[in-house]
């Protein structure tokens, strides 16, 4: 029997951070279980994503060329199943498909897309864009989304986020059983759930006991967004290397801070956008159980659920409290200094202070 | 099971095989007249296993009702298939794709305790089910077409006329490429420096039919109510067909004199109109209905597209579908009930805007607004989907045949 290589794409903003943590937490005790999540030099699968999808990322590209090539050789060193796991895959071109496709030419390849309701996939994706280095308001982020052509797209929303264009894409020839949709479920439900949906699609047995993962990717509320964003356009053009950025911002501020404040306002879409998020999603699923592809959830847990604009509680993403807003930058800013602290009299935190100030 | 049920369970697949064969050899019998008909002893045909077949037919799984239903339909409307029984061995081994009924089996006399899908008459199953097998069957017969050898779409060579003004034409798809066609072929010239632009309508809910069987041509798998859900959503028509909008755009672009507006019900009256500010010969042209290809279309489409991939699926539809799924008969499609009262209040709007241009307009504005028309189906019928289906069916198979036989020679 043929073995069996799992291709999981994305779509971002959908889990994927937390399914790739547990895999990787738990890399030894799934071999033993005949899947392997092939171990890289970061640790995940990235850099290999990127070396396919030829992105250059912010600089990025360079650092991870070649490594593509890396982790099919040693996904062909695994003695059973494969999975091979990163977001950014989603916007793979059809000749990228192709070529990955030819690496696992003697493999029975499956592709598993986790796909999650547009109208929490757009705020997500938002946030994520605010968490690099965005500065546009939501506003305008979702006039581009809705204005944005959805077949062949050049938007990366789109592309990434396109449920038919994505297993277009990436499904061209495979038996419409090798494509596996795993819907992400509604926020009420345990987040175990996604992972029993993921685990029962890459053969893994139910009831494993493994360890679970606590650091992944969760999102900004509007407060939070906004102090970012902000900050964003403060920084915007002052020369700032991308590693002090990801070190300060993203990590100090975003992650490790921002992200796990209490009681966070959640994005949520305009009343006058839910008519168009429920068409599109309307289309998506009418093209999915056409195309029978393996369902594994519930197509409803793709369905937007409209909120109760009624009752007044409902925020603009782009005009949170002010008095919120500045609670939260002080709290990032009491972060970056606790965080550089130990450091402060380094003579290479000296440096790196003396370059920032240019 | 019981030795009972071993042995109901043994006839009832004797019975179903044999039923599958006679079909196979092009009878056109019910399952009900086939089952309760005398078995004739010692017929081959009630004995399919002993013709050494491994097929549907044979000693592998039952073709399920929706399969076997396809097959007597198949051999009720295209007797005359080259081939038929190879065509049946393909209906029968193939499934539907998407979402339906799972291997439906048929009624049988003392099958009453069994789990999964209940057993259903074929004859009665919704046609829905038979149009999913048959959809299969196409996405067979096309995944196996061979494009280099279907030729595009060839005009005859007219020498152009230089000195008649060339043309644009914009606005609903389907009325724009048959007048287009005819207009070139009458040796006019399209586009040039001195183009004069014509925006072409008609009554809103053929617009949206026209503009829904673009969609679909380009891959959408999108049912008729969601364009006009889609369209009350987001509260204007397609930008496609929102004639003032464009007209206005044309006007801001060349001049208001460049710009004629050309409201008909009829393609021939469009060319009537178009040729006539032209100043060329016009003539009939024979209305195109596509509204149950197109909804054969849409539900081929995703599987299709992840059969060939996004561009094959394109030249498929440009080169093939036309010559196998076109010519159906004349159907009106009307405005979903949800929708008739927005689609009034836009189509009014439309109407004044276009009163109010400063553009000619040739036709009534009025056209504009869709009326209720009784008798008109809001929504494609699967019946008559299905009847469509099953001869395009015929047709891919038969263009198959026929490229095959030219490869061999």
């Amino acid at each position: 029997m043929a073995r069996r290589v799992f291709l999981h794409i994305g779509t971002p903003k959908s889990g994927t951070t937390y399914l790739q943590e547990k895999l990787a937490l738990n890399r030894e005790v799934i071999a033993q279980h005949g899947l392997t999540y092939p171990n890289t030099r970061t640790g995940n699968h990235f850099e290999a994503a990127l070396d396919l999808i030829e992105e250059r990322w912010a600089g990025q590209r360079e650092v991870a060329r070649g490594q593509w090539s890396t982790l099919v050789n040693e996904s062909r060193r695994a003695p059973g199943d494969v999975v091979i796991s990163h977001e950014i895959m989603a916007a793979a071109t059809s000749p990228q498909v192709a070529a990955a496709m030819a690496a696992f030419a003697d493999d029975e390849v499956h592709v598993v897309l986790t796909a999650r309701d547009l109208a929490r996939q757009i705020p997500a994706e938002w946030q994520e864009n605010v968490k690099h280095r965005g500065r546009r308001p939501f506003a305008k982020f979702m006039t581009r989304v809705v204005q944005g052509r959805r077949t062949n797209p050049d938007l990366w929303f789109w592309r990434v986020q396109g449920v038919p264009d994505v297993l277009t894409r990436w499904g061209n020839g495979l038996p419409p059983d090798r494509i596996h949709v795993v819907t992400v479920p509604q926020p009420e439900a345990p987040r175990e759930l996604l992972w029993q949906r993921f685990a029962q699609v890459v053969g893994l047995q139910p009831g494993l006991d493994l360890a679970e993962a606590t650091d992944y990717n969760p999102s900004l509320g509007i407060v939070e967004a906004s102090v970012v964003r902000r900050l964003n356009k403060q920084l915007a053009g002052k020369g700032i290397p991308r590693e002090v950025y990801v070190d300060l911002v993203r990590e100090v501020v975003a992650r490790d801070t921002l992200a796990h404040r209490p009681d966070q306002i959640r994005a949520v879409l305009p009343e006058r956008r839910w008519g168009f998020v429920e068409e599109v999603t309307g289309e998506w699923l009418e093209w999915l159980e056409g195309a029978g592809v393996d369902i594994v959830g519930d197509l409803a847990d793709l369905r937007p659920r409209r909120p109760d604009f009624a009752d007044g509680s409902w925020v603009h993403p782009d005009d949170p409290p002010a008095d919120l807003v500045a609670d939260a930058a002080i709290e990032a800013l009491a972060a970056v200094i606790e965080d550089i602290a130990p450091t402060h009299k380094s003579p290479v935190r000296r440096l790196a202070r003396r370059f920032l100030r240019g | 099971m019981s030795p009972e049920q071993d042995v109901a369970g043994a006839e009832y697949a004797d019975r179903v095989r044999a039923w599958a064969a006679a079909l196979r050899a092009g009878s056109t019998q019910t399952w009900r007249e086939f089952r309760d008909a005398p078995a004739s002893p010692g017929a081959l045909l009630d004995r399919p296993h002993e013709q050494g077949s491994t097929g549907p037919t044979g000693s592998g799984p039952l073709p399920g009702a929706a399969q076997l239903e396809l097959v007597r339909r198949l051999s009720v409307t295209g007797a005359d298939l080259p081939e038929f029984a190879e065509l049946a061995d393909l209906a029968l081994a193939t499934s539907g794709p998407g979402r339906g009924l799972v291997d439906v089996p048929l009624p049988w006399p003392g099958s009453a305790v069994r789990t999964g899908t209940p057993p259903v008459d074929p004859e009665a199953l919704p046609p829905d089910e038979v149009i999913r097998a048959a959809t299969g069957v196409l996405v067979r017969l096309l995944e196996s077409v061979d494009l280099t050898r279907t030729n595009r779409s060839s005009r005859s060579w007219r020498p152009r006329s230089p000195w008649r003004r060339g043309f644009t034409l914009l606005g609903a798809p389907t009325t724009v490429g048959l007048v287009r066609a005819a207009l070139l072929d009458a040796g006019l010239r399209e586009g040039g420096p001195r183009t004069t632009c014509f925006v072409l309508g008609g009554p809103l809910d053929d617009l949206m039919v026209q503009r829904w069987a673009g969609r679909v041509r380009a891959g959408a798998a999108m049912r008729w109510p969601r364009m006009w859900r889609a369209a009350q959503a987001n509260d204007r028509v397609p930008p496609a067909i929102a004639l003032p909008m464009i007209a206005a755009h044309l006007v801001a672009e060349l001049g208001a004199e460049r710009v004629h507006v050309v409201l008909a019900d009829d393609p021939t009256a469009t060319l009537a109109a178009v040729a006539g500010v032209l100043g060329a010969p016009a003539g009939e042209i024979a209305p195109r209905s596509e509204v149950l290809a197109t909804d054969l279309l849409r539900r081929l489409n995703p599987a299709l597209t992840l059969a060939v991939g996004d561009e094959a699926r394109r030249r498929v539809v440009d080169r093939v579908w036309p010559e196998i799924a076109g010519g159906e008969e004349p159907t009106s499609l009307g405005v979903p009930a949800g929708q008739f009262a927005w689609a009034v209040a836009c189509g009014e709007r439309m109407a004044e805007a276009l009163a109010r241009g400063r553009y000619a307009v040739h036709g009534d504005p009025g056209l504009v607004v869709p009326v209720s028309r009784p008798g008109v189906r809001r929504a494609p019928d699967p019946e008559a989907v299905l009847a469509h289906g099953l001869t395009v069916v015929g047709r891919a198979w038969r263009a198959g045949r026929t490229q095959a036989a030219g490869g061999r020679t």
